[in-house]
Order: structure tokens, then C-alpha cells, then sequence
């Protein structure tokens, strides 16, 4: 069993690959169904809906995720971050849009903070309850300050432009925030995989106590992931609300699940010390794919999320049930060994 | 030696265990174990960490299926699926890491599973489970309060609890590992009077023991395990402890040892009235460069604890502690290790090692700062890191990429070695060093000490192995219950003297001691 | 010998009875509120307070067992809806027949009796589909080893869509249900209302099952030491597994109290419901790491959460509270959840002082 981050070692390969296929399936499969609507160039363009803000929380989760941790608040302190900032401009009457977008960058990490905070400081809490409290608490917030209206009236060139504006690139329009997105692969994966803080981060998920004792500042560690991961949510939040061009308490409901599913599906693991940046891109592909093709088929919320439900339980289950039957098969051979 | 054949039923032997193999996914712990045990008697089953005797124990309580070989149980074949089955046949067992609920009250960890029921639904009896936990216990003459939390009570008081277990499962044969590990020596005489008693009911006890002591004054007979495999059972008359430590170990323990020649040199570490509440206090000692320093006592005595709160694993309440003339005050393991003073853990596996990365992984891991090329890691400089210390300690792999899960307990000390030494250190404190580690890694090991030593490193070694204190230590710190006894120079050492500075003491007693 | 824990009156230990000092604060909130608002502390409203948290109770107990395992369940709610739109809908079809019936034997009018599935027969119908729900987070976690929470994260989404596809994107509606249904929750009894007995009942049920059987003991032993459980020969799956089934039957039963109680049944209703829970599992003292709680406790917990949702709106302290609702109950768990930690770490403490050093 092999996880090391600098070489992606054979499994994770595998896996790669695997993705890759059922890309391919998944798309093929819908473009089947409805081919009009289900091709690939409208497929690009719904990236947009798709894709792009839950690829930057995935990506936030991918880091509590490879600390053996877990955030359930990430739907929420995106919700919250993209509040202050809809409340903070208030249609133009408040605060200048920079400012405002600052704000909200600043509360996602607040709340990032909060959350890592409260997790080394209270170890014998597992990040699970301490989120689960803190995501009730940050939609809460939001609740209080927005309560069930909407905040609006963004410039002109934030839904357009960033939300529905696309940029022609080898003859695609590729929706820009698909490109800031694509943009940030490249950098974020060499920051995981190739330098001393990413390979820390693998060491603390792998085995924390180990690496206190190797010297780690394994506190500084924890804090800096989930301080990330609530910025990047705050990220994801922003681009959320660029193609919706408002915002409500409730906006990002269930993306918590998708940016877990995603980022397992892409080789982390719940327990920690595992993760893979190009795995989750495409990852996130196939999530995209597949949640396009079931809007255009069902064109029902529900479905959707019951569909990614099913899609985390399988993603987190077989492996398991692979793992188990390996160990068993393991334990034949040897005694078959044994016998002869 | 005993002569082991087969015997027809009725032969007095309560157990006859044959063929005994267990695999675990990539180690086999049992291999080919044989043993016997007489009706009434006292069987010691002593081996060095490792050895299988905790398998051993699983196998005969049920909790694992032996993977071949036989169990009779008064001459019948039995198949111990679970632990209910072990124990409806009336095996039970006394856990060394006692297997107690902590959250839950003493009589109803001695009646977990074994429950008193009453009335027609079958409901718990809670006056009655009570009232038979009060009369158990007070039959070992303790006075524990059948409804206190258990985790509430000390570590010998859970001990006892755990017996009462024992008892209220009218067990035929018993088996107790490590029961005397925490006691006091007033306590310890304490069960050995239970444990006597037990054996004139008719009980069958395997005892399972590091300490010799209970060994000598309990057992009838003794078998010997090492690696996994039946090394020999012996009569106790016959078989003095120089005869047991040398199959325990393999070979004669004169040639173990290196010759340790390194000149002592300056105080590098001073220990000042450290104390940690509840665990340790008014300890104090000093190591100078070229020294090995013994850190010694009994299980439980607080030395691993003492070693934490120097190496910034925890924090002490109280004291001081000076690394090279400047007092210091870490919070955390990474500072001590950036001033010099390193750690190498009692657990190898849960603190010592990352064991899914490769060798040059976990070495480099300390310093992965230095391993940097145009601010990115640097594969070369990592693997340079790992060939390095394959190099200087000899390590036995294929290359620096070899997991560390791969290795013999021997080699992956060698690597959280190598890890600790890429670092600069100037103290190197050694937990247990050669714990479950095999013999020729251990000769390694030693050596490995006395060539730092030689290079003006302090070393300070927490042991339990007296041949190990005696034989690599310029002098040795005894700890005892929390606090230092006694710091012997090694001309002073004797196997006796130590022993008696460990073992512990009742508070009365201490004053006239 | 070795000195046994001393058992003296300690006023100070009494105090520390945590069940003890809850039921204090609940009188102090009740006194506090009743201040401001003298309509809060009338039996009236208290009355109602407890029929309005006689649902979270029941869901409470649930919990508990789950939490005693060291699990957790956030797909509660869900199941509530899943059970009740399931009950509902088969109710709602088997209406429609019933009236048509009664008007084609010449009944006056098709509203005089509104008659469809026992009741019983529903109650059994919810409570056997949240035994499934049940079951299958019991499966994924204790077979799967699906981490807890990932479960039923997931499959609180599944059966939300479970729920929603029942409901064929309907509502079950007042007319839609038999008179028994809706008389359900309705009816009082000693003065207490219906909701308040099943409550009882259930809590009684509980009491036993947790107290004075094998199985209910061994809910503790998983929770507080599961190695030790297993070499004692204990199923630790099984008996996790059972926990979770548990659960979801008292879901179930939830659901439907709820639904009558509303008149109402949606495909997502009770969304968020189980945050309540489990701040009320947390208030009343059970460790969200297993091992301990007490079912007094529980009931205590819920009452504080139900006193303080109550005496939000009759305080009325800014504007509307109900968007204040949120935030304060995930402030009180967290609340709740940390001071556990420092009252443990106190313990500690002391344990480690009266160490023989």
C-alpha cells in the first residue's frame, strides 16, 4: 500500500485512468439520450453551473480530507462569506465591490479559522461534531443577517462577464471562470505534491503522532488546512454567486456532500494521509457530466442530490470492501503457503 | 527439557495445545506452537516482546482462530469460535492492557457479558449483580465500591477488578499476562497469595510474566517463545534465569555487547526537580557528552513520561531542564528537536514511523527544509538522504524506496534512527531502543550507540532489559512510582541492587526503607 | 490495601450530578422567561411546550443510542419524511377508495367520515421503513465501515429523494388524511396531550431496554471500550448496527407524530430537525464519543431546547426569532460540547493529583 505524494505510485494511477473511462462513459452514455442538448460544447458551457464552485471547495476539502479530517461547514461558510459580501455592497449603496469581495474572502477564512481552532484546541472532539455545530452556527449567521431575502445588485460585469462570459480559445468558448479555475490546478498541485508544506500535510494525514515527533509543527498544520479550506469555500461561494447573481442564506445546500464526494472520488480518503490533485480534476469532471446529463434528463433538484448521495456512499464503500477482501485474500495465500 | 508427546485423555493435562500457527496479513505470529498444562498447575509462558505470547493468548480465549493445529481441552478437541465459547468452556484471561469500560461501574465490568438476570423478561439484576461483585472483590479482601466508575480507579485497583472477572466465571484455566506489571510489592505478595489459592481450588493458571520474581515464586513450570515459535518448556528447579534470558534471546548474552570506550566529556543535559502531575516529580539527574545514561525502573514507574516532558512531547508542571548550560522550554517536539535533543519513541510503529512511506520518505521527514531545489522537493536530495542512512546503519532493504512496513522490527528502528540523526541531534534519547527488535539488529543497535557516544552524543536510554542497563550504561537513573530511587555508577550495578531500587513501595513503608 | 473510592454525602458530588443541575437550569430558564413574559410560564404553555418536545424526545432517545455506540445519524430527518410521505401517500390513496365507497353506498356526504388504512397499520408501515433507513446506515457503517457521519450525510440526500419521489412531487394535505390521523396528535388525556403519552411510553421502553437488558447494556460496553467488547465475545457490529435501527424506527414514529401534528406532509419537511436532536443528546449529557448518557438526561435536554425555542418566541426579543433559531442552536451545541471537554479535563486533573506520588 503505497501513498506517497511526490510519485503518483501505481494505484492512484489505476484510479487515474479508471476516471478517465468513466468520463468517457458517463458522457457518452447521456449524449445517447438526449443528443441535442447532451454534447460536448454545451457541456463546456455549463461548466459553469457545474462545476466551477464546486471544484474550488472540493479542492479546499481535499486538504482537511488528506489530514484524516473532516468539514461539513464548507456549504456554509460559503453561504456566509458570499452574504457578507451581497450585504456589504448592498446594490451599490455600501461598500466599493473590491471591499466587499475582501470582506467575504476574510470571512471564509474566519470561519476557516474558527473551525481549526477549535480543533486543536479541543482534541478530544472529533472535526466531525465541531463542524456539524459550526455549520449550523455559520447558516445561522447568515440567516440572521440576510433572513430570507436575497442580496443583489452586483456590478454589471460580475454576472456577465464572470458568470456568463466565456473567452474563445481554440475556437471553444470556454466559460472564464472554468479558466481561473483550470488556471489554479497547475499551481495547486505543485504546492501539494511537489514542495515541504504539501508533503507535511500527507505526513500529518498518514500518521500525526509520528510526525509530531519527527518535528512537525502538526498544530500549525491542522490550522493553516482548514483556514484554506474556509477561503476556498469563501472562492467557491463567490463563483456560486457570479452565475446566480444573488444571494440567500440557503445558497450552496448539499455541496459539502459534493466537494467530499469529489475529492474522495479523486483518491482521497476519509482516514487520511491520501489525495491526488489530478484525480479530482477529473473527479470533478465526471460530477460535472453526470450532474449535467441528470438535470437534462430530471430537471429535479432531489434526484440530483440523491444521485451524489449515492455516488459519495459507493466512492467511500468499495474501497473498503476491496481492502477487506485483499486482506482475506492475503491471509489464503499464506495459508496456503502454510500447507505445502 | 520436558519431552512433548502424545498423551492419551485422562492424562491430567487440562490443555494440550499442538501445531498452533496464526497468520496476520504479512506476519506470522504463531508458528508450530505446542504447549501443555497440568490440572492445578502455575505455567509461565515467558518470551521477549513479540515472541507470540499475546496471540497466544487471543488464540486460546477465542478471539482469533488458530489457522492449523489442535486445542484439547481435558482431552476432548474443541474449536473456540468466539470468546463466549472460550469462556462458557471456562478459559479466561487477564489482559495486560486491561480491557476494561472506563465509563462504566466495577460490577458491571465484571459482569459484562455474564450478566445476572432475574424475573421472567430476564431483566439485570442490578441489587444482585451487586451484591455477588461486593462479595467477589472482598473475597481478594479489597474494598472497592462495586458502583464506582472504573475509570475512576487506579491501575492495580482495575487489576484486581479484572481477577474478580476472572473468578465470577468459575474459569478452569486462567491466564493472567503481566498481572503484576503496576503493583506495589506489598500487592504483588497480595496475588500471589490469590493466585496460590486459586491453584489449591484446582485452577489452572498460565502466567504470563517479564518479571522473574513472579516467575520464581509462582510458576512450575516455564515455556519459552521466541519469534512466533516453541522454544522449550522446563521444570522451575531446573531452569535458572541465565538458562531462560539466553533462549529467550537466542544466544548468550556475553557477546551481545560492544565494548563501550568513549571518553566523557561536558554536561549537556540537566534535569532539575522535573515533575509532572500525576505522573512523575522531583526528578533530577544529569547527562554529559559521550555518556550513556539508563533510564530503569518498572513498568509504570513514570520514565517514558520523564523522557516526554524533556523531549517537548508534553509539558511539565514543574522543574527545569537546562540543554547545554541554557534552560529550555519546549512545547512541542519540533523544538527540542531543532535545539538537539531527539526522541527516539517506545513505539516504533504509532510514533516513530510514517509505515506506508518508503525508507527515504520518513528519513527525510525532519528535514524536508534542506531537500529543497528552486523552493520544490527535491527526489535526488531525498533519495541521497535515504542512502545514507541505509549505508550507515546497515539497514537490510532493497533500496531507500522500500516501505517502512516492509521491514523487521530490527530495521525499522534503524530507520526512525536515521530519521533522528539527519537532524543534527546532540542528545538522542532512546525509548526501549531494542523492543521486539531481533537479535542481530539489536548487536546493531548497540554498536550504533557506542559510535555516537564516541562522537560526543549524550545519550540517555529508558530500558526495562537489565542485561541491556547493565551492560551499555555508565550509570543508570532507577526510577520508582514517579520518582528517582536511585542513580547507581556502573561499577556499582547489580542485578540485585537494581531490582530492589524498582520494585515499589508502600508510602508506610517507605520511610523505613 | 489499596483504598477504596471513599462514598461520602458530598454536597459538591451532588452538584456535580449532572441530571441534577440541568433540572436547575431548566427551572431557572422557566423562572427567568416567565419574568419577562408571564404568558410563558402559565400550565398552559408549559403544557404545550412539552407536547411540542415530546417529538424531539422521542428522536432524542433514538439518538442516544446512536451516540452510545460512538456513531452518529444526520439523516433523521429524512427518514421522518420518508416514513411519514410513505405512510401519507398510501393513507391519501386508500382515502380516496374509502370515500368513494362510503358515497356509492348512498352516504350523505363524502367529508362525514373520512376513513382509510388504520391507523396502526400506517404507524407500523413508518416505522418499518425507517427500521429500513435504519438498516442500511447500519449496514454502510458498521459492515461498510463508511465513516459515520459520511453515511449519513449521503444517505440523508438519498432518502430525501426517496421521499420526493413517493410524494410524486405531491403534498399530503388535512383533506387528504383519514380522521384517525388527524385526531392523532389531537386528543389529551389527563390533561396531557396524546403526543406527550407516546412519548412516555416510548421513554419508558428506553428506560428499560438501556437499564435491564443484556443488549441495552452492551450499547455502553461498544461505546466506551470496543476492543474489550470484542474480546468479551460481543458483536460489536451487530450491536451497532441495532443501534441504528432503533433509530430509524423511532424516526419513523416521529415522523408520523409530526405529520399529524402539522397536518402536513412534504417531501422535505423536517429539514434541520436533527441538529435539535442532537444539541439535546449534547445538553443532556450523552458523549458524542461514546460510552455514556443518561436517558433522563436526554429528556432533560430536549426540554431545555424546547423551553429556549419557546421562550425565544414569546420573548420576542428581536423582531422575529425564528432567524435567530439557527445560530443559537449551533452556538449551543458548541457550547455544550466544549464545556464537556473543560468539565472532563477538570476530572482529569483531579484523578491525576490524588495520584500516591
Amino acid at each position: 500500500m503505497a501513498s506517497v505524494t511526490g510519485k503518483i505510485p501505481a494505484f492512484l494511477r489505476r484510479r487515474e485512468w479508471l476516471l478517465a473511462a468513466l468520463v468517457l462513459l458517463v458522457f457518452f452514455w447521456f449524449n445517447a439520450r438526449e443528443p441535442d442538448n447532451y454534447t460536448f460544447f454545451k457541456l463546456l458551457n455549463q461548466t459553469r453551473v457545474y462545476m466551477v464552485d464546486v471544484g474550488f471547495m472540493a479542492l479546499g476539502m481535499l486538504l482537511v480530507l488528506i489530514l484524516g479530517d473532516i468539514d461539513i461547514s464548507v456549504a456554509a461558510t460559503a453561504a456566509l462569506s458570499a452574504t457578507v459580501m451581497g450585504v456589504a455592497y448592498r446594490g451599490g449603496q455600501g461598500l466599493p465591490f473590491w471591499l466587499s469581495i475582501l470582506l467575504m474572502l476574510l470571512t471564509g477564512a474566519a470561519c476557516g479559522l474558527a473551525n481549526g481552532l477549535l480543533v486543536i484546541r479541543f482534541k478530544e472532539l472529533f472535526p466531525m461534531i465541531i463542524t456539524l455545530s459550526t455549520q449550523t452556527l455559520y447558516r445561522g449567521i447568515a440567516y440572521i443577517i440576510l433572513k430570507d431575502q436575497s442580496a443583489g445588485g452586483f456590478p454589471a460585469w460580475y454576472a456577465k462577464d464572470l458568470g456568463y462570459g466565456s473567452l474563445p480559445l481554440l475556437g471553444l468558448d470556454v466559460p472564464i471562470m472554468l479558466l481561473i479555475l483550470l488556471l489554479v490546478f497547475p499551481f495547486y498541485y505543485l504546492w501539494l505534491h511537489r514542495t515541504a508544506a504539501g508533503r507535511r500535510l500527507f505526513a500529518a494525514g498518514t500518521n500525526i503522532t509520528a510526525s509530531r515527533y519527527s518535528g512537525l509543527h502538526t498544530d500549525r498544520i491542522k490550522l493553516t488546512a482548514f483556514l484554506l479550506n474556509g477561503l476556498f469555500a469563501a472562492i467557491g461561494g463567490f463563483f456560486l454567486t457570479s452565475r446566480t447573481g444573488s444571494v440567500k442564506y440557503t445558497i450552496g445546500t448539499g455541496f459539502e456532500m459534493q466537494a467530499i464526494a469529489v475529492a474522495v472520488l479523486g483518491g482521497a480518503s476519509t482516514s487520511g494521509g491520501r489525495g491526488s490533485v489530478p484525480g479530482l480534476l477529473l473527479a470533478l469532471l465526471l460530477l460535472t457530466a453526470l450532474k449535467n446529463g441528470l438535470m437534462l434528463l430530471y430537471n429535479d433538484a432531489f434526484i440530483l442530490n440523491l444521485s451524489v448521495g449515492l455516488l459519495l456512499i459507493l466512492v467511500v464503500l468499495i474501497p473498503n470492501l476491496f481492502s477487506a477482501l485483499a486482506d482475506r485474500r492475503r491471509v489464503l495465500r499464506q495459508r496456503l503457503q502454510l500447507a505445502k | 527439557m520436558q519431552e512433548m508427546g502424545a498423551h492419551p485423555a485422562g492424562n491430567g493435562l487440562v490443555l494440550e495445545i499442538t501445531g498452533v500457527t496464526k497468520i496476520f496479513p504479512g506476519i506470522k505470529a504463531l508458528d508450530d506452537v505446542r504447549f501443555d498444562l497440568r490440572r492445578g498447575e502455575i505455567h509461565a509462558l515467558i518470551g521477549e516482546n513479540g515472541a507470540g505470547k499475546s496471540t497466544f493468548i487471543k488464540v486460546l480465549t477465542g478471539v482469533h482462530q488458530p489457522d492449523s493445529g489442535t486445542i484439547l481441552l481435558n482431552g476432548q478437541p474443541v474449536r473456540m469460535t468466539d470468546p463466549l465459547v472460550a469462556r462458557r468452556l471456562g478459559i479466561a484471561a487477564i489482559y495486560q492492557h486491561l480491557a476494561a469500560y472506563p465509563h462504566l461501574s466495577v460490577a458491571e465490568n465484571i459482569f459484562m457479558g455474564n450478566e445476572q438476570l432475574s424475573g421472567p423478561l430476564q431483566f439485570i439484576n442490578w441489587p444482585g449483580t451487586r451484591r455477588r461483585a461486593a462479595a467477589l472483590l472482598k473475597s481478594l479482601g479489597s474494598g472497592i465500591d462495586p458502583a464506582a466508575k472504573m475509570g475512576e480507579l487506579s491501575v492495580a485497583q482495575q487489576q484486581i477488578v479484572e481477577i474478580a472477572k476472572a473468578l465470577s466465571q468459575d474459569a478452569s484455566v486462567l491466564i493472567m499476562d503481566e498481572p503484576t506489571a503496576a503493583l506495589s510489592q506489598t500487592e504483588s505478595e497480595e496475588l500471589y497469595a490469590i493466585v496460590r489459592g486459586l491453584k489449591e481450588k484446582g485452577t489452572s493458571v498460565i502466567l504470563i510474566s517479564h518479571r522473574f520474581e513472579d516467575v520464581y515464586s509462582l510458576a512450575d513450570r516455564v515455556t519459552v517463545l521466541r519469534d512466533g515459535r516453541y522454544i522449550g518448556t522446563w521444570d522451575i528447579q531446573e531452569a535458572d534465569s541465565a538458562l531462560l534470558v539466553n533462549h529467550m534471546v537466542g544466544r548468550s548474552i556475553d557477546q551481545f555487547f560492544p565494548q563501550k570506550t568513549a571518553p566523557i566529556g561536558e554536561e549537556l543535559l540537566r534535569v532539575d526537580k522535573l515533575g509532572r502531575t500525576g505522573f512523575f516529580s522531583e526528578v533530577s539527574f544529569s547527562l554529559r557528552a559521550g555518556e550513556i545514561l539508563g533510564l530503569t525502573g518498572l513498568v509504570g514507574a513514570g520514565r517514558t513520561e520523564v523522557v516526554e516532558a524533556i523531549c517537548g512531547v508534553t509539558r511539565p508542571d514543574s522543574g527545569s531542564i537546562t540543554l547545554e548550560g541554557k534552560e529550555v522550554r519546549f512545547t512541542r517536539p519540533g523544538e527540542a528537536l531543532g535545539r538537539g535533543l531527539a526522541l527516539l519513541p517506545e513505539d516504533r510503529q504509532k510514533q516513530g514511523l510514517l509505515l506506508p512511506w518508503s525508507i527515504e520518505d520518513n528519513v527525510s521527514l525532519p528535514t524536508l527544509e534542506a531537500c529543497k531545489k528552486h523552493r520544490l522537493l527535491s527526489r535526488p536530495l531525498i533519495s541521497r538522504l535515504g542512502s545514507r542512512a541505509i549505508e550507515q546503519l546497515a539497514i537490510k532493504a532493497r533500496s531507500g524506496l522500500d516501505t517502512a512496513e516492509s521491514l523487521s522490527g530490527g530495521n525499522q528502528q534503524k530507520v526512525v534512527l536515521g530519521k533522528l540523526l539527519s537532524s543534527r541531534a546532540k542528545v538522542m534519547v532512546m525509548d526501549e531502543p531494542t523492543k521486539g527488535v531481533d537479535v542481530g539488529s539489536k548487536a546493531a543497535i548497540y554498536q550504533i550507540m557506542c559510535d555516537l557516544a564516541a562522537q560526543g552524543f549524550g545519550i540517555l536510554m529508558v530500558s526495562s532489559e537489565m542485561p541491556e542497563v547493565m551492560a551499555m550504561c555508565d550509570r543508570a537513573v532507577i526510577m520508582r512510582q514517579g520518582r528517582v530511587s536511585a542513580i547507581l555508577d556502573r561499577a556499582d550495578f547489580t542485578p540485585e541492587g537494581i531490582l530492589r531500587a524498582s520494585m515499589p513501595v508502600e508510602r508506610k513503608e517507605a520511610a523505613g526503607a | 490495601m489499596s483504598k477504596p473510592p471513599v462514598k461520602v454525602f458530598n454536597p459538591g458530588r451532588l452538584l456535580r450530578n449532572r441530571e441534577l443541575g440541568l433540572s436547575l437550569v431548566l427551572l431557572a430558564l422557566v423562572g427567568l422567561i416567565g419574568l419577562r413574559n408571564p404568558a410563558f410560564a402559565s400550565i398552559n404553555n408549559l403544557q404545550f411546550i412539552l407536547g411540542d418536545t415530546a417529538i424531539m424526545i422521542v428522536l432524542a432517545l433514538g439518538m442516544m443510542c446512536v451516540l452510545l455506540v460512538g456513531s452518529i445519524d444526520i439523516s433523521i430527518s429524512a427518514v421522518m419524511a420518508l416514513s411519514a410521505m410513505t405512510a401519507g401517500i398510501v393513507m391519501k390513496n386508500n382515502l380516496s377508495q374509502a370515500e368513494a365507497q362510503a358515497l356509492a353506498e348512498g352516504a350523505v356526504s363524502a367529508a362525514a367520515v373520512k376513513v382509510s388504512t388504520p391507523l396502526p397499520l400506517l404507524l407500523l408501515l413508518a416505522a418499518g421503513v425507517g427500521a429500513g433507513c435504519g438498516l442500511v446506515n447500519g449496514l454502510l457503517i458498521s459492515y461498510g465501515r463508511v465513516l459515520p457521519i459520511v453515511a449519513t450525510l449521503g444517505s440523508q440526500y438519498i432518502i430525501y429523494g426517496l421521499s420526493h419521489l413517493v410524494s410524486g412531487g405531491q403534498a399530503v394535505y388535512r383533506k387528504d388524511m383519514s380522521e384517525d390521523f388527524i385526531q392523532f396528535t389531537r386528543g389529551s388525556f389527563l390533561g396531557f396531550n396524546s403526543k406527550v403519552w407516546i412519548m412516555l411510553a416510548a421513554f419508558l421502553v428506553l428506560l428499560v431496554f438501556i437499564t435491564y437488558t443484556r443488549h441495552g447494556r452492551r450499547l455502553y460496553a461498544v461505546g466506551s471500550n470496543a476492543e474489550a467488547a470484542r474480546l468479551s465475545g460481543i458483536n460489536v457490529r451487530a450491536v451497532t448496527l441495532s443501534a441504528h435501527v432503533i433509530m430509524g424506527i423511532l424516526a419513523g414514529l416521529a415522523g408520523m407524530l409530526y405529520a399529524s401534528h402539522d397536518n402536513k406532509i412534504t417531501q422535505d419537511m423536517a429539514m434541520g430537525y436533527e441538529m435539535y436532536v442532537i444539541a439535546a443528546c449534547v445538553i443532556g449529557g450523552v458523549s458524542v464519543t461514546g460510552g455514556s448518557g443518561k436517558i433522563l438526561g436526554v429528556a432533560l435536554g430536549a426540554l431545555t431546547i424546547g423551553v429556549i425555542n419557546n421562550g425565544l418566541t414569546m420573548l420576542r426579543l428581536t423582531g422575529n426569532s425564528e432567524f435567530w433559531k439557527k445560530a443559537i442552536q449551533g452556538a449551543v451545541i458548541l457550547v455544550a460540547i466544549i464545556t464537556n471537554v473543560y468539565i472532563q479535563r477538570g476530572h482529569e486533573r483531579r484523578v491525576l493529583r490524588e495520584r500516591r506520588l
